[in-house]
């Protein structure tokens, strides 16, 4: 599911899609139907907030390269958003909470959150080790609770990540000293990396 | 016209600025930055690797273009860029950027064929190629004989039925020890070497069609190399199977190409790819061809190689032609493409 909003003149307009098409084709309509919702365009936004994962490599480059051609012409400020910090402020759950998302080949992207802000920031692990992270904490994952595991363990409200959006990126400031250009954090190597030769 | 152009299908990050009128496109700029280092040590292209690279390379490269050619964005009148065929994930990141480059500007987009490009690639800075022509396509990921009569209208005659030719030479030179890219290695080596010391096959030769094979050559080399291990350890060894293994790719496509002429009754033949670059098939293509009365026609060094400056002037020539442009959002990257299904613009 994609999914976006825009800041204008103190309202947020929300969008989200669950893609018919490939994102790629899909993520330019989505913004420009905001545009059009608030009566502006491309030279009118001020800067970007981009969710940079970790999470799909495709799904998270296809943003990033898709936001860096539009700000290869208009040049304004990027603030990359932890994309887990998205999740956990979808769980509207206020106290102190492990955000767990699959990351492939055996492993997890893991970070701790309290309402958004990141307590330990993301980062790769083996899927056998996340009972030696979490703790007593709760889990927010889309993931099913393994058997191992008896903490609670709550699914994001698909329908709740738009709102989460809006709420991680309203209080932002676009200080002009952000990057022009956005890279998404993959945490994890690439196989060819892991054996090289 | 000015075209902005961007080339991402494997491992080069490209971006080119063409000025097109009349019957002659002017490049007015390029930039390349290959990615050869980075995957050098994996013997070989490492596609998510590639796709992290296009994306940290496209921004600055299009930005320090515009600044070379003294431009900004009120100069461009449309972006082009490859779709396919390609890595995956290397042409989405290409891809993506241009539509946000498209978006943001407010100019058309123009998908091109990969392969669109490196057969018109030799038209670069002067008139149209003659038509009808044949070209010799050869590269890592192609080797093939297309017809063509037109922007567009491509006939294919003929391609390998196995390895390309330039997937030979890289896995020889692998064999040999000799490093990434194969081609450029092996032709390195291949200077010092006498190329009549070993009889490799001429795969397809014989056969009464103009298809190639190139894995048997490879499986030969593997033999010779098993079987006589001590070539390994002499430069001379290694140089005279790199110069035997040459002649032989270089005689198969040369005659291969040739006889596609012959066949089709045509006497301009336009040889293009990264194998194109190789010094020993343009001189035997050039002999040959002297020979046998067709006129030859080769791109620049620089645009044998993946490059950006292809993908703009096939959008200029597509464009010039009024071949219809797809909606921005209706097409995405196709990692296959028949190169024969190009005929009208679609995607």
């Amino acid at each position: 599911m994609g999914v976006a909003c825009l800041h204008h003149r103190g309202d947020c307009l929300l969008a989200e899609q669950v893609a018919d098409r490939p994102h790629s084709q899909t993520l330019l309509p989505q913004w420009e139907a905001l545009l059009a919702q608030a009566g502006i365009d491309w030279r009118q936004i001020d800067g970007f907030a981009v969710g940079t994962g970790p999470g799909s490599f495709t799904g998270v480059r296809v943003v990033a390269a898709t936001i860096n051609g539009l700000n290869s012409v208009l040049q304004q400020p990027i603030h990359p958003l932890d994309s887990l910090a998205i999740t956990a402020l979808q769980s509207g759950h206020p106290d102190p909470i492990w955000v767990v998302e699959d990351a492939r080949a055996d492993e997890l992207f893991i970070g701790s959150y309290q309402s958004g802000t990141a307590i330990v920031a993301p980062m790769l692990i083996k899927r056998s080790r996340l009972t030696n992270h979490i703790g007593a904490l709760p889990v927010v994952s889309t993931l099913p609770r393994p058997e191992a595991i008896d903490t609670e363990w709550i699914t994001p409200d698909p329908a709740a990540r738009t709102q989460a959006l809006a709420a991680l990126s309203r209080p932002l400031r676009l200080s002009p000293d952000l990057p022009r250009a956005i890279h998404p954090q993959y945490l994890q190597p690439t196989q060819a990396e892991r054996s090289p030769g | 016209m000015n075209i902005l152009a961007i080339e991402t299908s494997c491992d080069e990050s490209a971006v080119a600025l063409l000025a097109g009128a009349g019957r002659q496109a002017t490049l007015i700029g390029e930039r390349i930055a290959s990615q050869v280092a980075l995957h050098a040590r994996f013997g070989g292209v490492v596609p998510e690797l590639a796709s992290r690279e296009h994306l940290r390379a496209l921004p600055p490269m299009v930005e320090a273009l515009l600044v070379d050619c003294r431009r900004d964005w009120r100069d461009i009148d449309a972006i082009a860029v490859t779709a396919g065929p390609g890595l995956m994930g290397a042409l989405l990141v290409g891809v993506s950027y241009a539509r946000g480059l498209a978006a943001a500007s407010g100019l058309p987009l123009i998908p091109v064929h990969h392969l669109e490009g490196h057969l018109l690639a030799a038209g670069i800075g002067g008139d149209p190629l003659p038509q009808p022509s044949v070209t010799l396509l050869v590269s890592g990921g192609h080797t093939l004989l297309v017809r063509v009569d037109g922007v567009g209208r491509y006939r294919l005659l003929g391609q390998t039925v196995d390895d390309a030719a330039g997937e030979c030479f890289d896995k020889c030179a692998r064999m040999l020890g000799l490093g990434y890219p194969g081609g450029p290695a092996i032709a390195d080596a291949a200077a010092r070497g006498e190329a009549a010391r070993f009889a490799f096959p001429r795969p397809m030769l014989r056969k009464p069609n103009l298809h190639f094979s190139f894995s048997g050559l490879k499986t030969a080399v593997a033999y010779l190399l098993r079987d006589q291990p001590d070539l390994l350890a002499s430069a001379d060894g290694v140089a005279d199977v790199a110069a035997s293994l040459q002649q032989a790719i270089c005689e198969v496509l040369a005659t291969k190409a040739l006889a596609a002429c012959r066949q089709q009754g045509v006497d301009d033949l336009v040889i293009a790819g990264g194998v194109a670059a190789n010094r020993r098939l343009r001189e035997m293509l050039a002999a040959r061809c002297g020979r046998q009365g067709v006129r030859l026609h080769l791109p620049r060094g620089s645009h044998c190689t993946d490059n950006a400056a292809m993908i703009a002037y096939a959008a200029w020539l597509r464009h010039r032609q009024g071949l219809p442009i797809p909606a921005r959002d209706r097409w995405d990257a196709r990692a296959r493409w028949p190169l024969d299904s190009v005929v009208a613009g679609t995607v």
